[in-house]
């Protein structure tokens, strides 16, 4: 259901963000050579100068000429891409409708989608946002410029949740969508089929790019913390199963638990953060403290 | 099974009500809308069976609950009695059979018979392996070994007395002599306090459970004569004979006018006296027949008061013999009659017999002694004598020694006292005729102790009233000569001096007794005739050689099951028994009573009233009493466990 597109913005914790950067993986991981750590250095295709060898360089980068002449080893420096591509994908499928705590898990997506957003754009990388549930339902294509932020609220504040028994297609149509190599933020609540869904990210690492997965569920579909004789209903396929909720509980939460804990496993062999979210819980505290731990890792 | 209140099995239609709310007010569900349903699915499927399973177990619980509720209000109980549980046990049946269970019960039926009914019910309730033991006891026990021999001909015993002591003492020797690991005890009587009296110990063991059954009634309508006493004991003719009856009133009602009579017969002579008397309820009235110049001869008879409607006969009679005659004649034949009367070697032995000095009688004393010189006019006329006794006799002519035999075959005594003159020949002739008792040795003077009694029968009724030594002790009378005779094998030694050398021996001789005494009855042989036991312990002699030491021509015997109240001729003697006058008294006792007595526990609430039936016989009566066999606190346990466990499954089972 579209909800107001100011309920995505938080001016507060949106300058609390700014003191964050957010750092692609692979930009770090290319520009760390010797003591300095240069988030701008990175391995582009543009020569920028030379500078003396310093043991532990990548000694393809040596420049062989200059050893013949002056009889001393430099290394090429090349200007990094200081362009990230961030690629929100963001599950618009029914089971994100689910509202049990107050707040739908779209709303929650939303909100983080829109803080992300935020940061990049303020770093001055380029955002884009694809909604997706069986297939994509919309898709802004990367663009650096502030007025994009307004773009992606409106799209997030319009967006429908349609019905999805085939998510992973989405995801295959939205990893062909992102272009060149950068990074890909998936929130949803990745329900359905758990190897197809890991077939969509696998796609999306295949393109190089770093995949970070916001699992958001509703606190009622992780614990079941409800008691009573109830009738659940699917949000997708509109069934409905009745059952005693505490005779199952403990069976259900364990179901549940080797589900995440299957997708934990699949995630990190594929060196994907997951960071499991429930919509009880803030989403500007959850993000902010996924962002610091982030910048102190790179 | 059955039920104490049928009316509230009617409750089981409440069985109805689980079902109606489990099929009608399910819970109403609330909805909750979740992403997917996916892992409930996987939940439910593998769960889908248990739940099934709860649910209807929840169910049958609760179907349980309800029919445990109704049927505690209903109070089942057992058929069988608790002994047909637990099979491998002894089952030991007393039933009391004494002359108390004649009495009749409203209908008609003896106490003994209830008891037998009962008895029976108990037997043919007891499972194959059970080991049944059947008695029937009053003051003795009698096994019946065939549990069937138990049947309504029996009879009570007449006029024999109960004791509970004898019952409990053969049931717990049954018990220990049994392996069984589970043994009890139905004792059915009618709880006389009297069968009480004795006061022998008998404990059972611990594990053993009594019941008792009560079939008796308090306050029956009876009268008894319980005593009835002759004065004086030996009674001569020509005097005046007292007869005391004790007539007692066993009704706390008192009764008037009630006619009591004496009876009494003699050959062909009868003599009856009535009185009419009046008794309080519970209390005992002596009444007192006086007869004036008593004839000679053995007198039968009895007293017995008649009351209309006495519910107890068997002690509205007792029965009495009277031998109204003179003393007994005692010859004493003089072997060694002196010059002068204290001379005379049977000098002291008739001062003592007639108790009184020379020339004077008494009455009192049962024995008319008659000296003879026995060298001068031999053995006289017997006819009518009591006993016999040769003192210091030397010789007997065959023809005398003949009488003396015909004498004593015909159940006269005759007691023979050694001295100097007595020596072979007299006891030759005696031996010769059949009145011997050994071979005479020599007479033995003692050299410095003199002869002691040493050793003697003390059950022998010569001896029986010096077993007190405050009667006498017979050791103390001494002698300083003796008559050593060895013992034939037909003789007793009833006693003996030191070194077991006989002093007194009997041996028998037809219907009479022989009795030799090793020692003078005067003083050459010893000063034992001033001894203070001269006169009782020649008296004890002769009224032995005479009949007199065992009560006389007339014996008290105890009634038993072999023998009934009344008077029997036996030879000479004549057999009284009454029954025992402790069993006209019926006080009852409790069964509390008989517990602390025996020291058994009782297993649980017993029948304590008359018509309280432990068999099967009452169905559909409303008793609101506590039976022994209900089982509504199992009911209880089980309802509590079952609500406990719905409880517990409920919380964790969906509709």
């Amino acid at each position: 259901m579209p909800f107001d597109s100011r309920t995505l913005i938080d001016p507060g914790f949106f300058s609390r963000l700014e003191s964050i950067e957010l750092r692609a993986r692979a930009i770090v991981e290319g520009s760390m050579h010797g003591r300095h750590r240069s988030p701008f250095l990175g391995m582009s295709v543009e020569f920028a100068s030379h500078r003396e060898y310093a043991p532990g360089d990548d000694l393809r980068h040596l420049n062989w000429m200059l050893y013949a002449r002056h009889d001393r080893l430099y290394v090429k420096e090349y200007d990094a891409e200081t362009n990230l591509n961030l690629h929100l994908l963001v599950d618009a499928s029914a089971s994100m409708s689910c509202a049990n705590s107050g707040r739908s898990k779209l709303h929650y997506a939303a909100t983080l989608a829109a803080a992300i957003a935020h940061l990049a754009l303020k770093q001055g990388d380029a955002v884009s946002l694809t909604l997706f549930a069986n297939e994509v339902i919309a898709h802004l294509p990367p663009r650096a410029k502030a007025i994009q932020l307004d773009a992606i609220l409106a799209a997030l504040a319009n967006a429908k949740p349609k019905p999805a028994t085939d998510s992973d297609r989405a995801l295959h149509q939205a990893a062909v969508m992102t272009g060149r190599r950068g990074m890909v933020v998936v929130l949803g609540d990745l329900f359905g089929d758990l190897d197809a869904i890991v077939g969509g990210l696998d796609h999306l690492r295949y393109l190089n790019h770093e995949v970070v997965v916001f699992h958001i569920m509703d606190p009622y579909e992780r614990d079941l913390s409800v008691d009573g004789h109830i009738r659940f209903q699917d949000m997708e396929s509109g069934e409905t199963l009745t059952a005693q909720a505490e005779a199952i509980r403990a069976a259900y939460v364990k179901t549940v638990a080797d589900w995440r804990d299957r997708l934990e496993t699949e995630c990190r062999r594929r060196a994907i953060d997951r960071i499991e979210l429930t919509t009880s819980e803030p989403p500007d505290q959850a993000l902010f403290d996924y962002l610091v731990r982030r910048s102190r890792t790179f | 099974m059955q039920f104490v209140q049928y009316g509230m099995l009617g409750a089981l239609a409440a069985l109805a009500i689980p079902i109606v709310i489990h099929l009608l007010f399910r819970n109403r569900p609330k909805t909750i809308e979740l992403g997917t349903l996916q892992f409930l699915v996987i939940v439910l499927r593998e769960n889908a069976r248990r739940r099934k399973l709860k649910r209807w177990l929840l169910l049958i619980l609760r179907l349980a609950a309800v029919f445990l509720i109704a049927l505690l209000f209903a109070r089942p109980y057992l058929l069988a009695t608790e002994s047909s549980v637990a099979d491998d046990r002894l089952a030991i049946l007393l039933v009391d059979r004494s002359a108390s269970m004649g009495l009749k019960g409203n209908g008609n039926a003896t106490s003994l018979s209830r008891a037998i009914d009962k008895a029976q019910s108990v037997i043919s309730s007891v499972g194959p392996k059970t080991q049944v033991e059947v008695a029937l006891f009053d003051r003795t026990v009698r096994s019946l070994g065939d549990p069937r021999g138990l049947n309504r001909e029996l009879k009570p015993s007449a006029g024999v007395g109960t004791d509970y002591s004898t019952a409990f003492a053969w049931a717990r020797d049954v018990c220990v002599r049994s392996k069984r690991p589970k043994q009890e005890i139905h004792l059915f009587t009618d709880l006389q306090r009297s069968g009480l009296r004795q006061s022998e110990a008998v404990a059972l063991a611990p594990g053993i459970d009594v019941r008792v059954v009560d079939v008796g009634r308090a306050f029956p309508k009876n009268v008894a004569v319980t005593a009835v006493e002759a004065s004086p004991s030996t009674p001569r003719p020509g005097g005046t004979l007292t007869i005391t009856a004790s007539v007692f009133n066993a009704s706390p009602m008192p009764v008037s006018s009630l006619p009591v009579r004496l009876h009494l017969e003699s050959g062909d002579a009868e003599r009856d006296m009535d009185k009419i008397v009046d008794l309080d309820g519970a209390t005992t009235k002596q009444i007192v027949f006086e007869l004036k110049d008593s004839p000679k001869g053995l007198w039968r008879g009895y007293v017995e008061a008649s009351l209309e409607g006495d519910e107890l006969r068997f002690d509205d009679r007792r029965y009495l013999a009277i031998d109204v005659a003179p003393p007994a004649t005692v010859w004493l034949l003089d072997g060694d009659a002196g010059r002068y009367a204290g001379g005379d070697e049977t000098y002291f032995l008739n001062a003592a017999l007639r108790l009184a000095p020379e020339g004077k009688k008494y009455d009192k004393t049962p024995f008319d002694p008659k000296v003879v010189d026995v060298s001068v006019s031999g053995v006289p006329d017997l006819e009518g004598a009591g006993a016999v006794v040769l003192a210091n006799v030397a010789n007997l002519s065959a023809a005398d020694a003949r009488r003396l035999a015909a004498f004593v075959s015909d159940g006269g005594g005759l007691v023979v006292f050694t001295g100097d003159r007595f020596g072979s020949p007299a006891a030759q002739s005696l031996s010769h005729v059949g009145l011997g008792v050994g071979e005479v040795v020599d007479a033995q003077a003692t050299v410095d102790l003199p002869w002691r009694l040493d050793r003697w029968e003390e059950s022998h009724p010569i001896f029986r009233p010096f077993a007190d030594p405050e009667h006498g002790d017979l050791h103390r009378p001494a002698f300083n000569t003796i008559t050593r005779i060895k013992p034939s094998t037909s003789a007793r030694v009833l006693a003996s001096y030191r070194g077991g050398t006989p002093a007194l021996l009997e041996s028998s001789h037809g219907k009479g007794k022989v009795l030799w005494f090793t020692s003078a009855c005067d003083r050459d042989w010893g000063n034992w005739p001033r001894g203070r036991l001269y006169v009782p312990l020649v008296h004890q002699i002769l009224a032995y050689a005479t009949g007199l030491a065992e009560g006389g021509s007339v014996r008290r015997v105890p009634s038993s099951e072999d023998s009934a109240p009344g008077v029997i001729a036996s030879g000479r003697t004549v057999r009284v028994t009454n029954a025992d006058p402790f069993e006209s008294d019926m006080a009852r006792c409790t069964i509390k009573d008989l517990a602390s007595r025996f020291g058994f526990r009782l297993p649980g609430p017993t029948a304590t009233a008359a018509n309280v039936s432990t068999t099967t016989s009452e169905r559909g009566t409303t008793d609101e009493r506590l039976r022994p066999n209900e089982i509504w606190p199992y009911l209880a346990a089980g309802l509590f466990g079952i609500l406990l466990l719905e409880q517990f499954l409920a919380n964790r089972t969906s509709a």
